[in-house]
């Protein structure tokens, strides 16, 4: 899906302005720490697509990045309201706790790695493990996801608009993966079902509070059936075939 | 002709295969019955070379030892200086407390490692589970383990570690995820871990938001960024490719780099990984040693050694190879109370004895060590186990040191491998130590 990156960028009004070039990640990260402290808002200009941009934020602030981030952009984000007007590299959001992060653009490997909560929204694609190894908290992509999305998710939602690449929901435990689109093939483990009123009604609202489209296709469910979760012999066949 | 129907050794033969020993026909009976591989704890159940294939030299007249009970030897260790951290890890002692998952061990087992280890000014480490309240209290130092699971990772416990370690692997099961049985996913390892209680978890094998060298020094800086570079950051393997490993991950930025020989136990494991994975302690420590005198780093990235570690004569000859530190597990087990002569009616309920066990996966440990059975958890008492391992771990400490100055050494960190000679052939050519009595190392020196 071809994200739409707005021509002006709204700023929050009243934000202070931080210019990333010509300081390092850890020079950056001290500033934007001290900023996010002491400031509601930060817009941070000239990215350049740079790793370990926002890393371990605690405070509530808004940050705001021009241009696209690397990787871990927001990991171990506890609290703080994260956009990105561009794209993101690997484990945008890794281990994140609390908060909130949203990519006007499209999301590489691994956005929302360990996640334990808060949430994450892609305005455009999701790269492959999105959501993986997740423990909380909810990943929303507008379009579609990579192959093993959602791999050993412990626990949250991921939803994904566009459909999923190939072994969509490996392993998971009791993560939640939501997809609408085409499934290119399920994990190991993953089994396709309907999903309840409530649980259709839970992903509309999480939809539109964030401003993402209603599918226009139906939603799938896609869940572990358990099979991989105890080590029995009768699951042998199924060990050997993954 | 008559037929011989009489055994080759006569009536009475009951000689045994050295293919189809007793061993291999009941493991092929039991998988047989099974359907899949067999899972066990502890560690390796064959011979391998090891430290014992060493011996010290002495001083006699080319040196002046140390007076044994009279002069000073230091043991002082500081880990994790490369990066400039605020914080680097000091130890008094070149030992800490090997990773062990809350889950793999009880509550009060990781308490009472936490305690012993504090008293005598050494770290204990969290293991894969996350970070366990009572061991963080109990433990003056205490190193995060940041497993491909990730279980619990939370931005405030890596801020209150004294050092971070990246695990991607183990000496006892390289290669493979962590193991813990349903019976000790029980309901307070299940929230931790956010797992549905009671389910036979096997963990991730790699870390899910990194693959190679070049994501690992990403990774590496974030982690620094987000605890503002106070701790150092350590990597730990399982021994395999041990000299071209250590030098990627010295060069993707380790501060300090965790070598975990074959000989490493574990709480659970695929029986097979245990003997015929990785290479053992005694080459891994040579090995990394070259490896990082390769790249110029020996001493400024720090070596720690485990696997097998099982008191001060090991250690020594592991810090003489090269190390800085060795960490010890099963043995802090056992000063704990694994194995002791106690609750023998259970140890015969597991079908073993106390000294032979090797029943951690069973989550049943008669000892109250590898289990989390509220019952049996009770049979630790923490302030007694803590005595036990600060005890131990004080005796590990005199055996080195009085190792040390007998070759004449006035720090601990000052053994090498010229102080040592080996027992064996395979000895000297995995520890790169001369054969006794010749100058010969196979394959690096002529023997003349």
């Amino acid at each position: 899906m071809e994200p739409t990156i707005a021509t002006e960028i709204p700023t929050p009004e009243g934000a202070a302005a931080l210019d990333a070039d010509g300081l390092d990640a850890w020079e950056l990260n001290r500033r934007l720490k001290e900023l996010a402290a002491s400031e509601k808002a930060v817009v941070v200009h000239n990215p350049r697509a740079r790793h370990n941009l926002g890393v371990g934020l605690d405070q509530p602030a808004h940050i705001v990045f021009l241009g696209s981030v690397g990787y871990y952009c927001g990991g171990f984000n506890n609290g703080a309201f994260i956009e990105i007007h561009g794209n993101a590299g690997w484990g945008l959001g890794e281990a994140m706790a609390a908060g909130k992060i949203v990519v006007h653009g499209n999301s590489a490997w691994a956005a929302g790695a360990s996640m334990r909560g808060g949430l994450i929204v892609v305005e455009g694609d999701g790269g492959p493990r999105t959501g993986v190894a997740m423990k909380g908290g909810d990943v929303l992509v507008a379009g579609t996801v990579g192959f093993m999305s959602g791999f050993m998710a412990h626990a949250g939602k991921l939803v994904a608009l566009g459909g999923a690449g190939d072994a969509a929901g490996a392993s998971m435990y009791e993560g939640r993966m939501f997809v609408a689109g085409p499934v290119k093939s399920l994990g190991a483990d993953a089994v396709d079902v309907e999903p309840t009123e409530d649980e259709r009604r839970e992903v509309l609202r999480d939809l539109e509070e964030n401003g993402l489209p209603v599918p226009a296709g139906p939603l799938r469910k896609i869940q572990a059936e358990g099979r991989l979760w105890y080590f029995d012999k009768r699951d042998a066949s199924l060990w050997r075939a993954v | 002709m008559d037929h011989d129907v009489s055994s080759p050794g006569g009536p009475g033969d009951l000689r045994e295969s050295p293919i189809w020993d007793s061993y291999t026909i009941e493991d092929i009976h039991t998988k047989a019955r099974l359907g899949r591989y067999r899972i066990t704890g502890f560690s390796l159940h064959r011979r391998i070379p090891r430290l014992d294939d060493l011996t010290f030299l002495p001083a006699a007249m080319t040196r002046l030892p140390l007076e044994g009970y009279r002069e000073r030897c230091e043991t002082k260790t500081v880990l994790g200086a490369r990066h400039g951290c605020t914080n680097p890890l000091e130890l008094e002692i070149p030992v800490y407390i090997a990773s062990m998952s809350f889950g793999a061990l009880s509550w009060n087992a990781k308490a009472a490692l936490g305690r012993g280890a504090s008293r005598v000014g050494t770290c204990t480490s969290t293991g894969e589970g996350g970070m366990l309240e009572e061991e963080r209290k109990e433990s003056s130092r205490l190193i995060y383990q940041m497993t491909p699971s990730r279980y619990m990772l939370d931005l405030d416990h890596i801020r209150r570690a004294d050092a971070l370690e990246i695990a991607v692997g183990q000496g006892a099961k390289p290669g493979t995820g962590g193991v813990l049985l349903g019976a000790k996913v029980a309901d307070r390892v299940a929230e931790m871990r956010t797992l549905p209680k009671g389910i036979d978890q096997r963990s991730a094998v790699r870390h899910p938001d990194f693959l190679g060298a070049d994501d690992m020094q990403v990774k590496l800086e974030e982690l620094r960024i987000a605890t503002d570079n106070r701790i150092p950051i350590f990597v730990k393997m399982g021994a395999t490719r041990v000299f071209e490993d250590v030098k990627i991950a010295a060069k993707a930025g380790a501060d300090v780099i965790v070598v975990d020989g074959m000989e490493g136990a574990t709480g659970a494991s695929p029986d097979i990984l245990l003997d015929h994975t990785g290479i053992p302690t005694i080459a891994a420590v040579a090995q990394a040693r070259a490896a990082l005198e390769d790249l110029g780093m020996y001493g400024e990235v720090n070596l720690v050694v485990s696997g097998g570690i099982r008191g001060g004569v090991d250690a020594a000859k592991a810090i003489a190879l090269g190390a800085d530190a060795v960490a010890i597990g099963t043995a802090a087990l056992i000063a704990l109370g694994c194995n002791a002569p106690m609750y023998e009616a259970d140890f015969e309920a597991l079908g073993t004895a106390p000294g032979l066990c090797h029943h951690c996966h069973t989550g049943r440990c008669p000892v109250g060590i590898g289990t989390q059975d509220p019952e049996l958890v009770e049979r630790l008492d923490v302030e007694e186990g803590a005595e036990r391992v600060e005890n131990y771990l004080n005796a590990m400490v005199m055996e080195m040191t009085l190792l040390a100055k007998a070759c004449g050494k006035g720090d601990v960190h000052n053994l090498e491998p010229e102080d040592l000679r080996a027992l064996t052939i395979e000895a000297a050519a995995m520890a790169n130590v001369p054969l006794a009595g010749t100058d010969w190392i196979p394959g690096k020196t002529g023997g003349s």
